[in-house]
């Protein structure tokens, strides 16, 4: 695949109400090592805290895109991503949180290393906890045997001389994650992230769905990047998140797994709940248990719409059920 | 919960019918026969997140190794993780060169594909003309300055190639292997590891402990020629035995960068079933010694697919001397039971001792002698053969040729001592060579182990022929030049005392084919000159332990004191 020199790089931020962190994710994304094409997107979801007026005031080189609606996550990048794949000059674009702020070589790094990796899908770096820089917050993602989508090492400690090798992983965490316009052109879907999920687990179904069409996600040795964690979404009361992820885990096996392995996990889902909501329960958080059963049932409601795009993926899978089995089990 | 204490009632822990249940699993693939321990635990403690310290990460990255993986109708899933963990290695300066020589078409056309993981692949497409020649196609085709043997269904350590080169760097290295483990089919086991020592030539003559992963210079491989097509089975033995041979350094990694992966050695595909593996070692072998105009018969041993035995054939006669242990009659009854279990073959071999027994072997007596040092220096005057053998504890020979095999590894230059293993009664070793650890204590190897159907230890089989880094006091088998240098005099009980100086530059071997029988306790002394004993493995009366997190932190402690 032919590549200009310094590939083009574009920055894609989606923000609701999060005003005060912008500021330091884009000073971290104006202070690049990298000196090819750069364009930073904000794609604001209808923001009421005057997020538009004061980007627009301080940052006049960011393309601000403001929405009507919140229209969430996936829909967000999707907007921000179709815009920017109208400039040609334009490889490789970086998802990137409100509350995650990249390392200054991180984009020459991962530029660097995605040169000489034609297959490339997504990648990422270790991202660390923004608070304490010796935690880390992942390296990347999978989808366990039972399922469940789990951020890799979490909460790991590492010190000052630790890294990752170049290690072919499940998938890519969206915080501060790169993805290749090659790989965009190639997966069958006219948005690269799923909007009926609205938020939580597309990066899993991105990084499924790469992984299916055979190409590669990687953690990229030699850089960082910094995320504060559930900041975008209230962390005080845990149960939106848990009803989110609930709610998209069962279109995202039931539009993605091969038949067997979907087979085998369905019927090992019944008893992984039960027990689930066993521990919650005894944790006294009842309002979580009660968002996890409903996240469930409302997930069914959406199995006729991820069965048709199940069978548009299915041309295009390209790998083994039994090697997709072993990277769901070795954990990354 | 209940499920669990309904299982534990009808299949008890331990009982015949659990054991007969876990049989029917395993066949029927339910169950993975492969029993994780110890070391596995270990090992996954260790890979618990992926994000690892790296080692050495300011190498230069002017060497560049060229990767040859032959492909041979690979299982696509293995194929990939090995794929993946060149691709994952932590030193980027690399190519990896897939030799295509599939015979299933749908697997020829995949593996073409791999080209698009990483700039940096490609494949070569041959018709399949055996192991050999696959891998010189791939070998031809290389641009790099050494060159790495991967299998096309094992997997290699992140860190390996970092370790590799900087042995390149720091030693100056021809030649560079690793230690190994297995790995089971689904990935999820690490077993069986074996810690490899230091170069030891007289090991690899018994069998091609270097193995996996082995990477040698682009300029050696040059040299001695591309692999020999004729001996597929032991191709790559015969390339290693070539390669050794020219070399100038050989250099050892001493942890485990590479895994083997276990179905090869399940028995449905035991390669001893296959005649031509066992010829084409035995042939292999047979043109080194034959390149060396050494005359020795190899055979292969029974039941032991890959360990080869060799039968030196002595033209000389031997000097075997008796020191004199205790008072006259004691002493006689030691002499007779040696003299009758040793075969003098050659006219000229001839028996040392202090004390006449009747035999028509030639022994020639000392009456008198102030001292054993004195005995000693008077014995190697009177003894006419170059071969020397002093034995200097009651010992009984358990199989009469044991000075041939002695005798035979002595016509190898490099070798400057030969040991034999000592056993105590029943199959059990008391000796088997000495090997000293870092901090300079000397260990008799495989002490108090009882040879017995499973011989696996850490360090390999306890019945191997060796190098070792002294020989026990109780036999000594050298030759008569370099047997001077290493009397030092008599300690205060009146004993002789040896020692190893750096003029020693031989190798000291261990011959598992001659056996004696020790009766008596043993207090050795020796110094060494090269530590054979491998870095993970810490020696507590001749056998093994990993040095684990415990280890190093009571170390630690021990030091801080």
């Amino acid at each position: 695949m032919s590549m200009a020199a310094k590939p083009g790089v574009a920055y894609i931020i989606v923000s609701w109400n999060n005003k005060k962190l912008l500021d330091e994710c884009i000073q971290s994304i104006n202070s690049q090592s990298y000196n090819g094409v750069q364009k930073t997107v904000v794609v604001d979801n209808n923001s009421s805290d005057g997020t538009v007026d004061y980007l627009l005031e301080n940052f006049p080189d960011v393309n601000v895109l403001p929405q009507l609606n919140n229209y969430g996550f996936a829909k967000g990048n999707n907007i921000g991503i179709s815009t920017v794949l109208q400039d040609k000059r334009i490889d490789y674009i970086v998802l990137l949180n409100t509350d995650a702020r990249l390392a200054s070589n991180w984009t020459s790094t991962m530029i660097n290393f995605a040169r000489s990796k034609p297959l490339l899908a997504t990648a990422q770096s270790i991202t660390l906890d923004y608070f304490d820089h010796s935690a880390i917050d992942s390296t990347h993602i999978y989808v366990s045997q039972w399922g469940q989508a789990t951020q890799g090492s979490y909460g790991y400690p590492i010190g000052d001389h630790y890294d990752v090798p170049p290690t072919k992983v499940f998938g890519c965490n969206a915080a501060a994650m790169l993805i290749s316009k090659s790989f965009m052109q190639a997966q069958p879907f006219d948005n690269l992230l799923d909007e009926t999920m609205f938020m939580y687990l597309e990066d899993v179904d991105l990084a499924m769905r790469a992984t299916l069409m055979g190409w590669d996600n990687y953690t990229v040795p030699g850089t960082r990047a910094y995320h504060m964690g559930s900041v975008s979404s209230s962390k005080k009361d845990p149960s939106f998140s848990m009803y989110m992820t609930f709610r998209n885990n069962l279109g995202l096996l039931i539009k993605n797994l091969p038949a067997n392995l979907l087979v085998k996990i369905l019927l090992s889902t019944p008893k992984s709940d039960y027990s689930y909501l066993k521990h919650l329960w005894k944790l006294g958080m009842r309002k979580s248990a009660l968002a996890v059963i409903k996240g469930r049932l409302v997930s069914l409601l959406y199995v006729p719409i991820n069965i048709a795009k199940r069978k548009r993926l299915a041309k295009l899978i390209d790998i083994e059920p039994d090697y997709l089995w072993h990277l769901m089990n070795r954990g990354y | 919960m209940v499920l669990k204490r309904i299982e534990l009632t009808i299949f008890p822990k331990g009982s015949r019918r659990r054991n007969k249940v876990k049989k029917l699993l395993i066949r029927a693939k339910l169950r993975s026969p492969f029993v994780p321990d110890d070391y596995n635990t270990w090992v996954q403690q260790q890979k618990k997140s992926i994000a690892q310290r790296i080692n050495c990460a300011n190498i230069s990255s002017d060497i560049k190794i060229s990767v040859v993986i032959p492909v041979y109708n690979t299982p696509m899933q293995y194929l990939r993780e090995m794929i993946y963990s060149v691709v994952g290695q932590t030193y980027q300066n690399w190519e990896l060169i897939i030799v295509n020589s599939s015979s299933d078409k749908l697997i020829r056309d995949k593996t073409k594909n791999f080209t698009a993981i990483d700039t940096r692949i490609r494949v070569i497409d041959v018709e399949n003309k055996g192991i050999a020649n696959n891998t010189n196609a791939g070998i031809k085709a290389a641009s790099g300055d050494y060159i790495a043997f991967c299998d096309h269904d094992d997997v290699l350590e992140p860190d390996a190639f970092v370790l590799v080169v900087e042995k390149i760097i720091t030693e100056g290295a021809d030649i560079i292997y690793t230690d190994e483990d297995k790995i089971s089919d689904d990935s999820k086991i690490y077993f069986e590891p074996f810690f490899k020592p230091d170069w030891s030539p007289d090991l690899f003559t018994h069998v091609n402990y270097l193995n996996h992963l082995t990477v040698v210079s682009k300029k050696l491989v040059d040299k001695t020629g591309l692999i020999d097509g004729s001996l597929d089975g032991a191709q790559d033995y015969d390339f290693y035995l070539k390669a050794t041979d020219a070399a100038s350094k050989i250099s050892h990694v001493s942890k485990v960068m590479y895994h083997w992966r276990a179905s090869r050695n399940s028995t449905a595909h035991d390669f001893s079933s296959k005649m031509n593996v066992l010829d084409s070692g035995v042939k292999a072998l047979t043109r080194h010694f034959k390149r060396k105009n050494i005359d020795v018969a190899v055979t292969p041993r029974v039941g032991a697919p890959g360990f080869y035995n060799l039968d030196f054939k002595v033209e000389k006669g031997f000097s075997l001397i008796i020191m004199p242990m205790f008072t006259g009659i004691v002493d006689e009854m030691i002499v007779k039971k040696l003299v009758t279990k040793t075969d003098t073959i050659h006219k000229s071999s001839e028996i040392i001792s202090s004390v006449a027994v009747d035999s028509d072997k030639n022994i020639v007596v000392i009456d008198s002698f102030d001292n054993q040092l004195d005995y000693l220096r008077k014995a190697l005057d009177l003894a006419k053969n170059e071969d020397v053998i002093i034995v200097n504890r009651f010992m009984i020979p358990m199989e009469k040729n044991w000075t041939e095999a002695l005798q035979g590894y002595l016509k190898l230059e490099h070798v400057s001592s030969v040991s034999p293993m000592i056993m105590r009664t029943g199959n059990v070793i008391n000796s088997a060579g000495m090997l000293v650890d870092e901090s300079g204590n000397y260990s008799h190897l495989f002490e108090g182990k009882v040879i017995e159907h499973k011989t696996y230890t850490l360090y390999g089989d306890l019945d191997w022929n060796r190098n070792v880094d002294a020989f026990g006091e109780g036999v000594i088998c050298t030759r008569k030049k370099d047997l001077t240098k290493f009397i030092v005099g008599l300690d205060e009980y009146q004993n002789l005392i040896f020692e190893y100086t750096k003029q020693s530059n031989g190798t000291n071997v261990l011959n598992i084919k001659s056996r004696l029988c020790n009766f008596g306790v043993r207090h050795d002394v020796g110094v060494t000159s090269t530590r054979l004993l491998n870095d993970n493995l810490f020696m507590l009366h001749g056998s093994f332990d990993m040095k684990t997190l415990e280890t190093g932190l009571i170390n630690m402690l021990r030091e801080m004191n």
